[in-house]
Order: structure tokens, then C-alpha cells, then sequence
């Protein structure tokens, strides 16, 4: 009931819903960097697979010789060859 | 990403290595520390490696140990690290500066003179009038007044019509046209009589002072008075007059030119070699690639540091050469060799002149060289002025 107030009330007012929401911003740019937005910590990192906690469950992904540009308490940036992305909640 | 690796490069970074099972842990506490870190690459199941800035490498450590984890140094990088290496070799870094310092006080110095002349100005005498007013190599460039310099020389030579001195560099580029000095005239009243200039036939004539003593059809030789200033007429005494007329006159000339019928030339082919010498007082060192083993060569020499530096390097380029024959048959030949006679007769001629008739003819000497002639038939002035210096002798 109280979630459906929030999205009524962001739809309403047309804000950015990842701020709003707490929700994570996942981009893919072509298919070499993904940034991951509002995230909560890495749970696994090995070139192939990384793991990233969110506040919606966890974010997979698959690809090869991935490194980990950056981490910061906000986003993460990914680099390398992805190949799959998934959400498992 | 090109900023912000120079950032990363001013601000200085540690490569680590972090060994341990709980890497994933490490780095999470990494980033809710705030630590700059980046770059992680994993290498095998228990070891990362990534950059660090040099202000979170001792949260780094501190948090390695935290999580049973090892981290080691793999390199320092970036500029304070730099500094602090060149903080050791200071000699270097005085090197450094001062070689810096001199490139910058050997600029501000004219090395070199280019003189470019105009109308038969004689560029070593241009030189040297530059050196005493105070241009010359080896001079301050703050301490020469271009302006100045320049009109200096206009009023101290009055045969130079303009100067331009334009400084470029180490370069001084000099440009100095000359007077051309007209012809002189004889004045209106003054007595003269019109000679032949060279010899010809006399084809017209306009006589408009004076009185003609040849007419038109005479041959005349170089020096022949044409037209004379002294009147004479019975019972009115000598006049002296100002002879004036176009004397247009028919002349010869004779020009030949030769085309080699078999000619020998050295082609380049693709091989050359680049040696560079560097000369030093009396040592020279030589760096070539490799040795200079061609049969035919032909040598292209440049110098890259002018003649006034105490280090002069000159680079050499040796190209490869072969000898060709090269067989013309007599009708090219005989073109080419024509063509070389008109080119021939028409720096012999004056602008006014204008041929009329020109017959040519063709001769092998030993069967190497085709030699054309060319006859030419060519009207053109041949009156010139003279003024009469004898006046009163006669009578």
C-alpha cells in the first residue's frame, strides 16, 4: 500500500525514480562498460563473473577479463568484455 | 579519461598487490571508507591488483590487516614520486635547468644572416655594411633597432632602392633591392651624331634632326656615323644639332647548339643511406646505418645547425645511381638541339628585335653530337647617340 503511494507519487511529479525509489541505475554502454548506480557492495569479483548487491537483489555479470574500473560508495564502474546481465532476486 | 589519468599522474599512485580470501570484503569496506581506489584487475582466486591513491594507501593497509589480507607494492608512480627521485640526483636536475636556461639565451641570439638581393646587389658588401651598422651573427636581438638598421642602410647607400630586414627565430632575412639606373640620356641640346651599333644593313630610317649621311639599303659597320649633327650648308655656316631617328637595321646572327646522340646519365634507384655527422672543432662522428657500398652515388648534403653554432651536424644522403645509356635518334636529337639554339639566340637578342627569317642546318661531329645552327635574319635598332666632341676643331 505504501509502495504504491511512492510510485503514484513519482509518476505524479516526474522525478528521477532511482533517486526517489533507492532503486539501482544499471547502464550498458555497448558491450565493453556498465556502470552501476546506488549499489550496496560487491559480493563476488573474478574477470569472468561479478556479483553486485542491490537494494532489489543482486546483479550478475557474465563476460571475460572484466575489470573493475572503479568503486566508490555510489557506483561502480565495469570494464571488459560483458556478455550477460542478470537480476537475481 | 585522458584527464583524469593526468590527474591521477599530478597527484601520484601506488600500484599494490592485496592477497588474501576475502577480497570481496576488502573491497567493500575499501569503498564505504571513501578510499580512492581503481583499476582492479583480479589476477588468480587470491590476488588483485589496482591503483590507489597515495592518501588511502595507508587506509589500505590498515584495512588489508583488518581482513587478513596482504598487501604489497608493486610500483610508485606518478609525480611526487617524481619529484622525490630527482630530489636525489640533483646534478640531473641542475642539468635540466640549465640546459633549458641556455636553449632559451642562445635563441634570443641572430645566428644567421640570409641575404636575398635584387638587381645586381652584391650580398657580401650588404653583409658587411649589416655588421657595422650592428647586424651581424652572433647578436643580441634585443640590442639591434630593426627600424633603425634599416634606414641607417637606405641613407648610407644610395644605390639600394629598399631594404627589408625580418628576424625569425635565430634567422635574420634580409631583402635588399637595388637602384636600377636609367639610361643615360643625352640631353635635348646637346650636338650628337647617331652611329651603327653593330653591323647590318640599313632597312629604315626616320630621321628627325640632323642630317642622314647613309641611306636606306647601306651596309654599315659597328661605329659608322648614320645620321650627323654638323650641318653644313654654303653661306650659312657649321650648325651643331642634336641628331635625333630610329634606325631600324637588318643584321645576322649566328647561333649553334649540341645534343649528345649517345648520352650516359645515372638514374637514382630506390637504395639510399642517411649518415649523420656531427662535427665538434676538429673531431667529427660519423652514425650511419651502415656502410656507404654503392658503386655510383650521388650525395645530398644538409645542414641541420648553422655554420655560426660551435656544434655543426650535417646529414648526408646517399643515393644509389646506375648508369644508363640512352640512344636518340637523329630527328630527337636534331628537335632537342633546335630547341636549345632558339633558347640560345633569344638570350643573344634584345627585347625589341624581332626576327624575320632564320634558316638552320644540322652537322654530326664524330657521331656522338648533332650540332644545329641557326641563321638568323633580325631587324632591330642599331642607331645609337654619340655625342660630338670635336667641336670647332675643323673650323
Amino acid at each position: 500500500m505504501k509502495d504504491e503511494i511512492k510510485n503514484e507519487l513519482v509518476n505524479a511529479i516526474d522525478f528521477p525514480k532511482e533517486v526517489l525509489l533507492n532503486l539501482p541505475k544499471i547502464t550498458l554502454i555497448g558491450k565493453t562498460h556498465v556502470t552501476i548506480e546506488n549499489h550496496k557492495g560487491i559480493i563476488e569479483y573474478i574477470p569472468e563473473r561479478i556479483r553486485i548487491n542491490t537494494t532489489i537483489g543482486v546483479v550478475r555479470i557474465l563476460g571475460k577479463n572484466m575489470i573493475v574500473n572503479s568503486i566508490m560508495t555510489e557506483i561502480i564502474t565495469i570494464s571488459g568484455e560483458i556478455m550477460n546481465i542478470e537480476m537475481m532476486v | 579519461m585522458v584527464a583524469i589519468k593526468l590527474w591521477n599522474f599530478l597527484k601520484g599512485y601506488v600500484i599494490i598487490k592485496i592477497e588474501g580470501l576475502s577480497i570481496e570484503k576488502f573491497l567493500n569496506l575499501i569503498m564505504v571508507n571513501d578510499v580512492y581506489i581503481w583499476d582492479i584487475e583480479r589476477r588468480n582466486y587470491t590476488t588483485i591488483v589496482a591503483k590507489v591513491s597515495i592518501k588511502g594507501f595507508k587506509e589500505t593497509v590498515f584495512l588489508a590487516k583488518k581482513t587478513n589480507c596482504r598487501v604489497s607494492v608493486i610500483s610508485k608512480r606518478g609525480l611526487p614520486f617524481v619529484i622525490s627521485r630527482l630530489k636525489r640526483r640533483k646534478a640531473l636536475v641542475l642539468g635540466a635547468a640549465i640546459s633549458l636556461i641556455l636553449i632559451y639565451a642562445f635563441s634570443t641570439f641572430i645566428w644567421e644572416i640570409n641575404i636575398e638581393t635584387v638587381n645586381n646587389v652584391n650580398e657580401k658588401v650588404v653583409l658587411e655594411k649589416l655588421s657595422y651598422l650592428g647586424l651581424k651573427p652572433g647578436v643580441s636581438k634585443f640590442a639591434i633597432d630593426v627600424n633603425k638598421i634599416e634606414t641607417e642602410f637606405l641613407l648610407q647607400n644610395n644605390d639600394i632602392s629598399w631594404i627589408g630586414i625580418n628576424i625569425k627565430g635565430t634567422n635574420a632575412f634580409v631583402k635588399v633591392v637595388g637602384k636600377t639606373k636609367p639610361q643615360e640620356v643625352l640631353s635635348k641640346d646637346e650636338p650628337c651624331n647617331i652611329i651603327a651599333k653593330k653591323d647590318g644593313i640599313i632597312y629604315k630610317m626616320t630621321v628627325l634632326e640632323g642630317e642622314a649621311v647613309k641611306k636606306v639599303g647601306d651596309t654599315v659597320k659597328a661605329g659608322d656615323i648614320i645620321v650627323t649633327g654638323i650641318i653644313e650648308k654654303p653661306g650659312l655656316g657649321t650648325r651643331f644639332v642634336h641628331a635625333d631617328g630610329q634606325i631600324i637595321g637588318r643584321t645576322w646572327y649566328e647561333v649553334y647548339a649540341d645534343a649528345e646522340l649517345k648520352k650516359e646519365v645515372f638514374e637514382r634507384t630506390n637504395n639510399k643511406i642517411t649518415v649523420t655527422k656531427i662535427i665538434f672543432g676538429n673531431n667529427t662522428i660519423t652514425i650511419s646505418p651502415k656502410k656507404v657500398d654503392f658503386k655510383n652515388f650521388e650525395k645530398e648534403e644538409k645542414e641541420i645547425i648553422s655554420k655560426n653554432f660551435p656544434v655543426r651536424i650535417i646529414k648526408e644522403v646517399y643515393y644509389e645511381t646506375k648508369p644508363k645509356t640512352i640512344v636518340l635518334s637523329k630527328e630527337e636529337a636534331k628537335n632537342i638541339a633546335f630547341e636549345k639554339a632558339l633558347k640560345e639566340l633569344e638570350k643573344v637578342l634584345g627585347s625589341q628585335s624581332k626576327i624575320v627569317n632564320k634558316k638552320e642546318s644540322y652537322v654530326i661531329i664524330q657521331d656522338k653530337i648533332l650540332r644545329a645552327n641557326i641563321t638568323a635574319e633580325v631587324l632591330e635598332e642599331i642607331g645609337m647617340k654619340e655625342k660630338i666632341s670635336y667641336i670647332g676643331g675643323e673650323h
